[in-house]
């Protein structure tokens, strides 16, 4: 199915729009399973009772024997970008997650997830470079497209009935492009240069039940490093195409902790708080421009049904909302690239075990105008299928 | 139940169908500021190259549309002087018997080229020559072929030149060779072609040492032998003409260099350093002088690291001007060889085009103008490079109409100043750091 959607679209392969993959291996993903866009990205203390929780493994000690979770999601962008002067518009509609999850036993569950980990879509025109040596300058355009992706196995075991312990392993795949086209005089000398990445990482999660309405969650993402296949195409006006492997950077994904709550004031009414940082300075990824600075995340969200099992469709509807406040993971010229997010989403029942169709809308900002950055608004619709199925038990009524 | 779900399906189906699509409206224009690449872009004229001069053994001169002939001495270079070696061409070989000699002529045809002081006369002696004129084993005719001649002449002339107000100059030889000749043809002692040569394999043309012109003349220059017939009414004037043999004529052009920078050259091996030679680098065409560029290599040079591509490459070399004047003239473009380290030449030098390369004249105008001929050699560089020999690859620069002409060209080594120096330009991109 993957496969086909691929032909059927005619357009470029990049799954972003952001100027701002350029650095690093992308732009990571903000997206998870299930209704976690929908409240702001939040979610670290959510059981995974009636749909998969991907941001803790822990979650998993929750789900319940004999289900079956399959999550689907996609999402479309819309990527209003400016900078001084300047502004665009661009669009670009990716696969979110692609999951299922299963139980072990009635204390243990296991879920798989293949998701793209960060995206590389990019295209800058106009870059002047001096010609060393003279008082010249050429021009360069640059064109990236690509994506990392992690398949991901989480294990989730219950040791109490309020303490679960999770685990994960992840392995990290893809490839990213970047192509150079450069004018120098009159000659021009195009560079493509393909990256491939492999890695892989773990994570820990736990979760605690302080009583029914409060419950307390972490997880630890260890770093883990992405090694680097680079090979080279120099194409020139005169000569023929150069094809050599060159020397590319590995690249560190760093050390993530997070801490979360989940608040039931009422038995329909869900509160959850997050936070989480990124300790990307530790990975030592700079240049003259730019820094991988620290990044620390607020998330708070929040779910609300207004009758659960009520008589009329629209009372069975879970209603949510977010926000989340991110420091950003970049800094250019001394200016940080900060970002905040809007949320607002509905859960809709679509079968009797509790599938849902889960979709929301997102208004978010990206950096800022001041010392020449790019600012982008971004507008994002979410659409997650969560497939809750009975296995092993027959209905009663057919 | 389960049609509600298939409706989701299909409709997750086709909102999955365009997964990866991006609209690429308008490409982001950001400034330097924001993307650093590995890819840097150099401009280096600072290279040393280096040149000199080195004399071929013999330059080829089969049917040169020109025939070179005169002598001058040149501060630098020495005397120069080119002589022509003639076989001629008959077609008559039956005179009427009451006809009589009258005069026999040299009538050369200026081709407008003349080389230094015309001003002053000049002469010449024209002399038989006692061998068969024939090309060497290779068939061509070389400006060191010679051939044994009889130091008897048979005209000694002076002449001033007008190369380019006359179509011809008409150079009266002795009356007893003329008489002879046509004896010969006039009693049948001569019947045809292989007797004609027999006799006559043809004739030298030698200018005076103390000449100070070279002067071209065509090939289709000839003897004339003029005769008369009586008759009732008077006399009818006719001519016999023996044309040159375009095919077995041709010049041979020496250079006595002792006292100049280039008398240790003996052989094409051997190299006069611009160092050695006034700091200058040179070439005489007709007796075979040209210059020969040492280039240096591109790896290893100071600030480049990693690994990159030439993308452009341009040879510059100026005429010392100092030494120049109208007299002495010099061509719009030279041509390249590619030669080995014994001079000997391999290749024809090309560019990436396909085409030959040639040195055409860029001029600065300025209060003192600099003549700087460049070079394309990205494809030569790039070729050196990539070739297990290529150390041994040097460029010959030779003047365009090298074996039908006496031009000399006096080149600025890597000594003089930076405007008008040797040097070498280049573009080079590094892309992997």
């Amino acid at each position: 199915m993957l496969l086909l959607s691929n032909n059927l679209c005619a357009q470029t392969n990049s799954l972003s729009n952001s100027p701002y993959s350029v650095y690093g291996i992308g732009t990571p993903s903000r997206f998870g399973t299930g209704k976690i866009n929908a409240i702001g990205g939040s979610g670290i203390a959510m059981k995974s009772d009636n749909s998969l929780n991907s941001l803790n493994p822990a979650s998993l000690g929750a789900i319940p024997l004999n289900h079956f979770y399959f999550d689907l999601g996609i999402n479309t962008q819309i990527y209003g970008l400016s900078e001084g002067a300047g502004t665009s518009k661009q669009f670009n509609a990716t696969l979110t997650n692609v999951a299922m999850a299963f139980p072990l036993n009635s204390r243990s569950g296991l879920a798989v997830t293949l998701s793209p980990y960060a995206n590389v879509g990019y295209s800058i025109t106009g870059i002047e470079n001096s010609i060393e040596g003279s008082n010249a300058i050429y021009t360069s355009d640059a064109i990236g497209t690509g994506s990392i992706n992690e398949i991901r196995v989480d294990y989730g075991y219950g040791l109490l009935n309020n303490l679960r312990l999770g685990l994960s392993a992840s392995y990290f795949f893809g490839k990213t492009e970047q192509t150079e086209y450069n004018t120098i005089g009159n000659y021009s000398l195009d560079i493509k240069k393909q990256n491939r990445y492999t890695g892989v990482g773990l994570n820990m999660g736990l979760q605690y039940d302080i009583n029914e309405s409060l419950s307390l969650a972490s997880i630890l993402k260890f770093p883990a490093v992405l090694k680097a296949t680079q090979n080279s195409y120099i194409s020139q006006d005169y000569d023929d195409t150069i094809e050599v492997e060159t020397s590319g950077d590995d690249f560190m994904l760093p050390l993530e902790m997070g801490f979360g709550a989940a608040i039931a004031p009422r038995d329909n009414l869900k509160v959850y708080l997050d936070y989480s940082r990124k300790f990307w300075s530790n990975t030592a990824e700079t240049d003259d421009l730019s820094t991988l600075i620290d990044q620390d995340i607020f998330k708070v969200g929040s779910t609300f049904i207004p009758k659960p099992n009520g008589i009329h469709y629209w009372q069975n509807v879970e209603y949510r909302t977010g926000f989340n406040y991110d420091t950003g993971y970049l800094e250019i010229a001394g200016e940080k690239v900060k970002s905040y997010n809007l949320s607002l989403g509905v859960g809709l029942p679509i079968s009797h075990t509790g599938s849902k169709l889960n979709l929301s809308y997102a208004y978010g900002q990206n950096g800022s105008l001041s010392k020449g950055l790019i600012r982008e608004k971004i507008h994002t619709i979410s659409i997650n299928l969560s497939l809750d199925g009975l296995w092993f038990v027959k209905p009663k009524y057919q | 139940m389960p049609k509600n779900l298939y409706i989701l399906g299909s409709l997750l189906f086709v909102l999955i169908a365009f997964e990866s699509c991006t609209t690429d409206d308008s490409s982001f224009p950001v400034g330097e500021d924001w993307v650093n690449g590995d890819t840097r872009v150099l401009y280096i004229d600072t290279m040393t190259v280096e040149s000199g001069t080195f004399l071929f053994d013999s330059i080829q001169v089969t049917q040169t549309g020109r025939l070179l002939l005169g002598a001058y001495r040149d501060s630098v270079f020495g005397s120069t002087k080119s002589k022509i070696f003639s076989r001629l061409t008959n077609s008559v070989y039956s005179i009427d018997n009451d006809a009589t000699f009258d005069s026999i002529a040299l009538i050369l045809r200026y081709d407008n080229y003349f080389y230094n002081d015309t001003l002053s006369p000049q002469r010449i002696k024209i002399y038989p020559v006692t061998q068969d004129i024939v090309a060497e084993e290779d068939g061509n005719y070389y400006n060191t072929s010679t051939f044994d001649y009889d130091k008897t002449s048979l005209g000694d002339v002076s002449f001033t030149p007008r190369p380019i107000r006359d179509d011809s100059l008409h150079l009266l030889l002795h009356a007893d060779f003329g008489q002879k000749l046509f004896d010969e043809l006039q009693d049948n002692t001569i019947n045809n072609s292989d007797e004609f040569l027999n006799s006559y394999p043809g004739i030298l043309l030698d200018p005076d040492e103390d000449n100070t012109a070279i002067l071209g003349f065509q090939s289709t220059s000839l003897i004339r032998l003029y005769y008369s017939i009586e008759n009732e009414t008077g006399s009818t004037e006719d001519v016999i003409d023996f044309a040159f043999d375009a095919s077995n004529t041709f010049h041979n052009i020496s250079g006595q260099r002792q006292d100049t920078y280039f008398t240790n050259l003996n052989d094409q091996k051997d190299l006069v350093t611009a160092e050695q030679a006034g700091g200058d680098s040179y070439i005489q065409s007709g007796t075979g002088l040209a210059t020969r560029i040492a280039f240096p290599n591109l790896s290893g040079l100071s600030g480049i690291e990693g690994s990159g591509t030439l993308l452009y490459a341009q040879l510059g070399i100026s005429l010392n001007t100092h030494e120049l004047s109208d007299q002495l003239h010099v061509g719009d473009s030279l041509v390249a060889y590619i030669v080995d380290q014994r001079s000997q030449i391999l290749s024809t030098l090309y560019d990436y085009d396909g085409n030959a390369a040639y040195g055409v004249i860029t001029q600065k105008e300025d209060e003192f103008p600099i003549l700087t001929y460049t070079l394309p050699i990205h494809y030569f560089l790039d070729q050196k490079a990539a070739n297990f020999n290529g150390e041994n690859w040097y460029l010959a620069l030779i003047s365009k109409n090298f074996n039908q002409s006496v031009d000399r060209y006096i080149f600025n080594g890597n000594q003089a100043d930076d405007d008008s120096k040797l040097k070498i330009k280049l573009t080079y991109a590094i892309y992997d750091n």
